[in-house]
């Protein structure tokens, strides 16, 4: 795709992990020569359980951290060296939104001070003029003028996730990575904040890619899904396909047991057995194959390769049992 | 309060309205306020105060005790008004005590934010100093400057400034590692801030609290450390005079004129309780989140 924004080419991220004192170093990878792609305007939602690899793969994607192997290309250049003078730059097009507000928040300044401060660090504008945008920006978001002058701590959680928003837009970003934005919300203040995103993605025309383990809200965001198990992408397409058939065994599994208000009696839940393995400590060939309920002899001795499929447009699975042409698995949601 | 009043000439830039304490003050904060504005005071005008000159001895009006007019303090062994001596030393003592607490908190804040930005050798090197001033006796370290160097207003300063860096230098490293891994650093850091920014007005704004009770922690030790110092006849010098050096040569008068040691250990208790009272304080009015 010549019109991509923000390409990555096999990205791979190992940790070193020492267990004890003396122990030996294992090597974690926490990503595994993942590929992706996002043009701009799209929302690339990424889901998968704790310890997959999906926030090592926003912050690379973010370049806070280099992988080990692989690249990055923003806006076909490629992501300079965390913490440079470019980098530091770059800042203006891209930034994050983080799981806990409070946190990414700085309790000493008054949230309008905050808001403005991307203005200040980029040198956006005459000084004069950066408060009254940084007050028209939480105005947007949703914020009175009364709240404007509060400290963090005085917000409610849907709040504060409201001004991180408004910051990370002051500098009129083309990308946006939020690593799970609204996990850390109330169910019922998680809706008004996925809208108001949807919303200013539409308004700033952002790219995002959308990191969280909720089926319903990534649905809801995303025009395509990645599906991630153990660093790897398992399953990739369009958001409405993937989730409408899901081909790859451990989407199935994740799709049947998302919560839905009316189950169909043909929808039965596919629980998984066993617990997600530790990633030091990876199964060979495929690496879902222990709890896979499908698997063959040939899921242990080989890995699978993320191919193309003739379901849908753009879908690509790793599943030896997924047929290039096949259709057989396909029907089967 | 209207809410969607947005103009910018109705909003005024919140940092500029914050509200200030000091309407609930305790009492006793007020009294130690009260106390080291006074000794502030006399520091600055002290010469022009002082009734008599400090060094002029007046050899028949030995040890007077206090009360007896115009000696309100009483005079010394040598006949030297205690109280023009007590106005001097608060001056030198405050001036060595406020200059060295500042020293050494730039500097252990400074190395502590060095260790914790460039961390691997350049932490190692500064924990290793740390290290290094935390196991020697400080006294002992100032004696033998003191002794190789001679000593001067400005080399005794600088020396204290030596003194109590290496608490800064853990407190603001940890602080600020902590912060950077994770929450508001990161988060100003991936804004595009450059790291002087993320560590002067978010970092050091943040950890000023703690700061501000190890400043108070240490201002008191060094008015201690100076007038041990000046006991044992290495710190000030005679005919300048200092608290401890008051307190140092008062000493061998201690059964037949106390004052000329009371007045001077007086004040360095008082000093140092209000530093102290005023920075327990101080430390929870500077935290929004416990207003």
């Amino acid at each position: 795709m010549s019109e991509a924004l923000l390409t990555a080419t096999d990205l791979s991220r190992t940790y070193g992990s020492r267990r004890g004192l003396f122990g030996a170093i294992t090597q974690v990878r926490a990503v595994n020569r993942v590929s992706f792609s996002i043009a701009a305007g799209e929302t690339l939602g990424i889901v998968g359980e704790s310890g997959s690899g999906k926030s090592t793969m926003g912050r690379m994607a973010l370049g806070l951290e280099a992988p080990d192997e692989g690249e990055v290309r923003f806006a076909g250049q490629p992501m300079p060296a965390s913490g440079s003078p470019a980098w530091r730059a770059q800042r203006a097009r891209m930034q994050m939104i983080y799981q806990d507000p409070l946190g990414a928040l700085d309790r000493r300044l008054p949230v309008i001070v905050q808001v403005q401060e991307p203005l200040d660090i980029h040198k956006i504008g005459e000084p004069a003029r950066r408060l009254p945008l940084a007050q028209e920006m939480l105005a947007r978001v949703g914020l009175s003028a009364e709240q404007m002058t509060r400290y963090p701590h005085e917000l409610s959680g849907g709040q504060r996730q409201r001004v991180v928003l408004a910051r990370a837009l002051m500098t009129r970003p083309d990308f946006l990575v939020c690593d799970e934005p609204v996990s850390a919300l109330d169910v019922s203040i998680q809706a008004q904040v996925v809208n108001l995103l949807v919303d200013l993605q539409a308004e700033f025309g952002l790219a995002m890619l959308f990191i969280s383990h909720d089926l319903r809200v990534v649905r809801q965001v995303s025009n395509r899904v990645a599906v991630m198990y153990l660093g790897d992408f398992v399953e990739e397409g369009d958001a409405d396909d993937l989730f409408a058939a899901p081909l790859h065994p451990y989407t199935r599994a994740l799709v049947s047991a998302a919560p839905v208000t009316k189950r169909s009696s043909g929808h039965a839940r596919i629980v998984l057995t066993g617990e997600p393995p530790n990633p030091a400590n990876r199964p060979g060939g495929c690496s879902f194959h222990p709890r896979c309920p499908l698997a063959i002899d040939r899921c242990k001795r080989e890995a699978p390769v993320l191919r193309s499929v003739e379901q849908g447009f753009g879908r690509r699975v790793a599943c030896h049992l997924v047929e290039p042409s096949s259709t057989m698995m396909g029907k089967a949601a | 309060m209207s809410d969607q009043a947005l103009s910018p000439a109705t909003a005024s830039h919140p940092a500029l309205g914050r509200r200030w304490p000091g309407q609930d003050m305790p009492l006793l904060v007020k009294i130690a306020l009260l106390w080291l504005i006074a000794m502030v005071l006399v520091a600055i005008v002290a010469p022009l105060i002082s009734p008599f000159v400090y060094t002029a001895p007046n050899l028949r009006n030995r040890l007077v005790p206090p009360g007896t007019l115009p000696h309100i303090l009483g005079t010394d062994e040598l006949g030297r008004d205690v109280l023009s001596r007590l106005l001097i030393s608060i001056r030198i003592s405050l001036l060595i005590a406020f200059g060295a607490s500042i020293i050494s908190a730039v500097l252990g804040t400074t190395l502590g934010f060095l260790a914790a930005y460039f961390r691997g050798l350049v932490e190692q090197i500064v924990l290793m100093l740390a290290d290094f001033q935390a196991s020697m006796p400080f006294l002992i370290l100032a004696l033998s400057v003191l002794a190789f160097f001679g000593n001067s207003l400005a080399l005794l300063i600088g020396l204290m400034g030596l003194f109590g860096w290496e608490r800064y230098a853990r407190i603001s490293r940890g602080l600020a590692i902590s912060a950077s891994a994770q929450g508001y650093a990161s988060a100003c850091r991936q804004l595009g801030a450059s790291p002087i920014r993320v560590y002067l007005r978010h970092i050091l704004p943040n950890i000023a609290s703690t700061l501000i009770v190890s400043m108070t922690l240490v201002f008191p030790e060094v008015i201690l450390l100076e007038s041990g110092l000046s006991f044992l006849g290495l710190g000030v010098q005679p005919p300048m005079t200092s608290l401890g050096n008051m307190v140092g040569y008062g000493r061998e008068y201690i059964t037949r004129a106390p004052w000329i040691m009371l007045a001077p250990a007086l004040t360095i208790v008082f000093t140092t309780l209000a530093v102290s009272v005023l920075g327990d304080w101080l430390r929870d009015k500077l935290d929004p989140t416990l207003r």
